[in-house]
């Protein structure tokens, strides 16, 4: 645990336009890291057996950590088979994440997100499809607005990505009235109802929505824990069987 | 592969028990062609095959894009979208053969929800054909407004995929309840505006001639006045006066105004989205009368008029927005999962299942009988 927050403050140190010494010791303590979480893995495989090790969860995730760091140590290698160790890199930083182990509230949220991540990639692939449509429907209609204040080269609907680019902006609210004005100035009443629209729903409801599924798995998830206090007798017996 | 088969038989024996009748008042129910199309129907590369053409049809409105110079390009797209929308209109008319427009029955085309949708879809592209073949430019705004229409296409995949139909069905439900929290926005919104258009209507406007004197007292002082021509400075890249030039006077009116019920009622939504809303604010709290040049802070105490609305509307029916769909959405989840009638018996049965998939039995480590491994078990 310790080492975990020690780690967290070494890969915070680093900066841009460090002096070379300071990376080395970085490297140092980066090196010594890996070796100090590899020692603790070899440990408790060798306390309780693979088998045992591999039961639990979080141990695999360690496993592959470790075996994730033990791998970006040879960058030299990797660069021979043309493999971009920044990928790697990040890898370390979500040694960070075991830290969540340590703490029954931060599991609890974890897996709550995890539960939710279902009911939530459906709201997302919906919230995509509306997007598409007012993004093509807003290149058929506002292709040839001229640019202005608000709409420049960054924000237009003069290709789809870019439709896509200026949608998932104003979804977050940002500057969609001076959009809609300019939009208005050539195209007239119907940028007004295009845009109400696309705020009303986007905005108002499907933000939303995403507030609905999160809760109700964090209510089912906390329900869960509480039938288990409360059945924590039949619970006892279910483990006697 | 032979229980596929007598599967699929069955399904089209069901879809026939169920379309007793004539469909479209002409084909009986064991009319050959009607036999025919159903089989077609049924047939699971159909579905597929549908499937794919709304990809397809989704992927080609992505490229259509205005930057799109080379006609050929264009031209291709065009085509293929034609011939798409053809595919779909055909799908309608075997369709609503097999199982009928509307009339007879339970199960005629559009008696389900989702064939409204694909219905309206393919109405519009032929209300799209017949609006281009009369007006034949394409350029025109409303035509233009007509054609985005056919953005709508993409949505067909909903109703073919059941994780993304949950949520909509689940959103459609809490319709009627969002509806009220709407009628109440637009009462606030109402109010709101009447109170912005008796405020506040004509006040925002101003001259372009900003001329003024060092006391204050502006060349330009209303509208009438408003008129002919002043020498304004022009700037240079870094923003100094490199010289004059004659410009024609004009009235210009801030867009966002209170000249109307209309653009009340839309600036005070902008405002309750908080997008731009001081600015909004100091311009009413500038004007002077109407028809007059605003003068800086002219009326200081109208900005409680905007600060009680933002309470009101953001921080307070925004949030019903919230808690609405919140216990609508989840209301609707909890019914489709049928747990909404248990009885308590049957609750608590649920939980127990519930626990038992969710208890996963401890493994109490067996100490190790090799003493290295004994003595690491002991460290850890």
């Amino acid at each position: 645990m310790t080492a975990i927050v020690i780690n967290t403050f070494f890969l915070c140190i680093d900066y841009y336009g460090k002096p070379p010494k300071l990376g080395q010791v970085l490297d140092r303590a980066n090196l010594s890291f890996v070796i100090f979480f590899t020692l603790e893995m070899s440990l408790k495989i060798t306390a309780y057996g693979f088998k045992y090790y591999w039961y639990v969860n979080w141990n695999k995730f360690d496993f592959i950590i470790v075996m994730m760091s033990l791998i970006a140590m040879d960058e030299e290698l990797l660069e021979k088979l043309n493999f971009n160790p920044t990928a790697l890199r990040i890898i370390r930083v979500s040694r960070l994440l075991r830290m969540v182990k340590t703490s029954e509230g931060l599991r609890t949220l974890l897996k709550t997100l995890f539960m939710s991540l279902g009911n939530i990639l459906n709201t997302a692939a919906l919230l995509m499809l509306i997007f598409f449509t007012f993004s093509v429907a807003g290149m058929g209609l506002f292709g040839v607005v001229e640019d202005g204040d608000f709409i420049d080269k960054n924000v237009n609907f003069r290709s789809f990505y870019i439709a896509m680019m200026t949608l998932s902006r104003a979804a977050t609210g940002e500057s969609w009235n001076g959009i809609m004005h300019e939009c208005t100035n050539s195209e007239g009443f119907i940028s007004v109802a295009y845009w109400l629209l696309f705020q009303l729903i986007s905005f108002f409801i499907f933000m939303n929505v995403f507030i609905a599924v999160i809760g109700e798995s964090f209510n089912d998830n906390q329900a869960t824990e509480d039938e288990n206090d409360i059945l924590a007798l039949k619970k006892k017996d279910i483990k006697a069987f | 592969m032979n229980q596929n088969q007598s599967l699929a038989q069955s399904k089209i024996e069901d879809e026939a028990e169920e379309q007793k009748g004539y469909s479209l008042f002409f084909f009986a129910h064991d009319n050959c062609i009607r036999v025919a199309l159903r089989e077609f129907v049924c047939n699971s590369y159909f579905a597929g095959f549908i499937y794919h053409m709304i990809a397809l049809n989704s992927l080609l409105l992505a490229l259509d894009q205005p930057q799109l110079e080379d006609p050929y390009q264009r031209k291709t797209i065009s085509r293929i979208l034609f011939i798409i929308s053809i595919i779909f209109i055909a799908e309608f008319v075997i369709k609503i053969i097999v199982s009928g427009f509307y009339w007879g029955g339970d199960r005629t085309y559009l008696k389900d929800a989702w064939n409204i949708l694909d219905f309206m879809i393919v109405q519009f592209s032929f209300l799209t054909w017949i609006l281009e073949a009369i007006a034949g430019d394409t350029n025109i705004s409303f035509i233009r407004g007509f054609r985005a229409l056919r953005a709508l296409r993409p949505l067909r995949v909903v109703s073919k995929n059941e994780g993304i139909k949950t949520v909509v069905n689940s959103l459609i439900l809490s319709i009627p309840a969002l509806m009220n929290v709407l009628l109440i926005v637009l009462l606030f919104l109402m109010v709101f505006g009447i109170l912005g258009i008796q405020l506040f209507k004509g006040k925002l406007g101003n001259c372009n001639d900003l001329d003024c004197n060092e006391l204050d007292e502006c060349l330009v002082t209303n509208k009438k006045q408003c008129i002919g021509w002043f020498y304004g400075d022009i700037y240079d890249l870094d923003g100094e006066t490199i010289g004059k030039v004659r410009i024609k006077r004009e009235w210009e009116v801030n867009i966002n105004n209170y000249d109307n019920i209309f653009n009340s009622m839309l600036t005070f939504f902008e405002i309750s989205t908080l997008e731009m809303w001081p600015g909004m604010m100091y311009a009413a709290i500038d004007g002077v009368d109407m028809d007059l040049v605003p003068q800086e802070h002219a009326k200081e105490w109208v900005s409680i008029i905007f600060i009680v609305f933002i309470f009101f509307t953001t921080f307070f029916i925004m949030n019903l927005f919230i808690s609405v769909i919140v216990d609508k959405f989840n209301e609707e989840i909890k019914k489709r999962q049928g747990s909404d009638n248990f009885t308590d018996e049957q609750k608590e049965w649920v939980k127990i299942q519930r626990l038992l998939v969710h208890t996963n039995p401890k493994i109490i480590p067996v100490e190790p009988i090799n003493c290295f491994r004994l003595q690491c078990f002991k460290i850890v």
